[in-house]
């Protein structure tokens, strides 16, 4: 089965001494069946989103089944708008917004221009959205954009939220990834359909299995299975088939 | 049922809904999801007990598991209902399915360091019976350790492995003989479980679920991911739950 892992990290984390290398990445991903993951730098979450967009981007380089996100950290604002330009030339397939890693609230004005700026290059923007409202102030900031966002770090207590803005927003998407409760992807696919969902992991950080086993054991039907694995993603963020690359 | 040579048993489960979006039921949805997932036994508290009424949701549990022999029930008690926690002590003492306790410290409110904390601890230690106790962050780690400590009778399951304080909770449990170890939780962070057993041995890590808060699967999926000995994963899985709890659980 073709499956991509849209939510990938490596780098090192001051917080955990697990080995978060890109090594392990892919050892998990060959041990685990995962045929290509969208990834990004930990340097550039924590500390240096330029220097770590190049890692990412030399990372890729180096492995095919492996696709460049660039982390745009709002905090660096005027320079971080540049540093949205920079990278969509690069070939970078989406951009990472992670308040909860790095200290800003999602009503930031920052966070809405460099929305705003990625929405001009009209590549994704993957979102987190952790906290109750979140969802809907992105909504809100993201009024007029419709480029795809992908909402992440939704976990159970949240999804009626991502639930309601995706129903009022098409081009909303939502990252799999921590939903674990009984009926929740069935319930997502009757809700907003398959086709705006994706499966993102968050490994080495997380295990990976947990899940994509959720999407393989929900009562779904094949091709909706399929395509939350891995079709959506190759359609929004528009990979190439590997051996097309 | 798993097609495991070992039996399966979830030594965290809930009957009843919860207020998010999911599919719920009642004692039915244990049952379908044990057998979905292949659970040879589970043992499970009340969420009517835990998040409404104590007495009400323990009774409503008992009748719910009194014909299935896969089933085992925690009694719910509650630190600011002490005597009412007696009392329903003593009305479920000889329900032979009844096989512990289960504390939420924070539908309680109450703290691992509050004066009520150690008088329910106290009575518990009395009873023969291990405790499930919802345990998230450091400072609830450090506080049930001291705990555990002044009551060394007690067994003691840290629901959660303390969340994100998974660290300390290992810590603790090496220091203190009497803790076990579930690592039920929705964001899992590779390397807990190989990390508890490297430091405690297989004898003190549990398999549970969080189910039916959680789809079985997710932790099944969690466990499975982790790289564990064949030897150890049969007590991981259930040989511990069986000898701890004293259970007497058949596995096809």
């Amino acid at each position: 089965m073709d499956v991509v892992d849209i939510g990938t990290f490596f780098g090192v984390r001051p917080a955990t001494d697990q080995d978060l290398s890109s090594e392990t990445l892919l050892h998990l991903m060959a041990r685990n069946g995962i045929t290509e993951a969208l990834t990004c730098s930990l340097k550039a979450i924590q500390f240096d989103a330029t220097a770590g967009n190049d890692e990412t981007l030399a990372l890729c380089q180096a492995h095919p089944n492996l696709y460049p996100v660039a982390v745009v950290d709002p905090r660096q604002a005027p320079d971080c708008y540049a540093e949205v330009g920079r990278c969509a030339k690069l070939g970078f397939v989406a951009f990472r917004l992670l308040r909860e890693y790095q200290g800003w609230a999602i009503a930031n004005q920052a966070h809405a221009h460099v929305l705003r700026a990625i929405a001009e290059t009209g590549l994704p923007a993957i979102v987190h959205v952790p906290a109750s409202g979140d969802a809907t102030a992105l909504l809100g900031l993201t009024s007029g954009i419709e480029s795809p966002i992908v909402m992440a770090s939704v976990s159970y207590a949240v999804l009626s939220e991502a639930l309601a803005v995706m129903a009022d927003a098409p081009h909303f998407m939502l990252e799999a990834h921590r939903i674990c409760l009984p009926g929740q992807i069935e319930l997502m696919v009757e809700q907003v359909g398959a086709e705006r969902l994706m499966f993102g992991s968050w490994a080495p950080l997380h295990a990976q299995r947990p899940s994509m086993d959720m999407l393989l054991g929900a009562e779904i039907d094949e091709a909706s299975q399929a395509a939350i694995l891995g079709g959506n993603a190759r359609r929004v963020f528009r990979l190439e088939q590997e051996e097309g690359r | 049922m798993s097609g495991a040579a070992y039996p399966i048993v979830d030594v965290h489960q809930h009957s009843g809904p919860w207020p998010f979006a999911g599919k719920w039921g009642g004692i039915e949805q244990n049952l379908r999801y044990m057998e979905r997932r292949g659970l040879d036994a589970a043992i499970i508290s009340s969420t009517e007990a835990i998040v409404d009424d104590m007495v009400a949701g323990n009774r409503r549990l008992a009748e719910d598991i009194a014909d299935h022999d896969s089933l085992y029930a925690y009694l719910t008690v509650n630190p600011r209902y002490l005597d009412l926690s007696r009392r329903e002590i003593e009305t479920y003492r000889d329900v032979l399915h009844f096989v512990g306790f289960k504390v939420h410290t924070s539908y309680s409110a109450t703290g691992m360091g509050e004066p009520r904390m150690a008088d329910l601890f106290a009575l518990l230690e009395e009873q023969g019976k291990p405790l499930l106790i919802h345990t998230w962050g450091a400072g609830a780690v450090r506080g049930l350790a001291g705990l555990a400590q002044r009551h060394p009778r007690l067994p003691i399951v840290i629901a959660h492995a303390g969340g994100d304080a998974w660290r300390e909770a290992i810590e603790a449990a090496r220091h203190t003989p009497s803790l076990y170890l579930d690592f039920a939780i929705s964001s899992p962070e590779r390397g807990r479980i190989e990390r508890a057993i490297a430091a405690l041995g297989p004898q003190r890590v549990m398999f549970g679920s969080d189910a039916t808060l959680f789809d079985p699967l997710y932790m099944l999926s969690c466990f499975a991911e982790a790289e564990i000995a064949a030897q150890d994963r049969a007590l991981v899985m259930g040989g511990n739950a069986l000898r701890v709890f004293g259970l007497a659980v058949s596995h096809p």
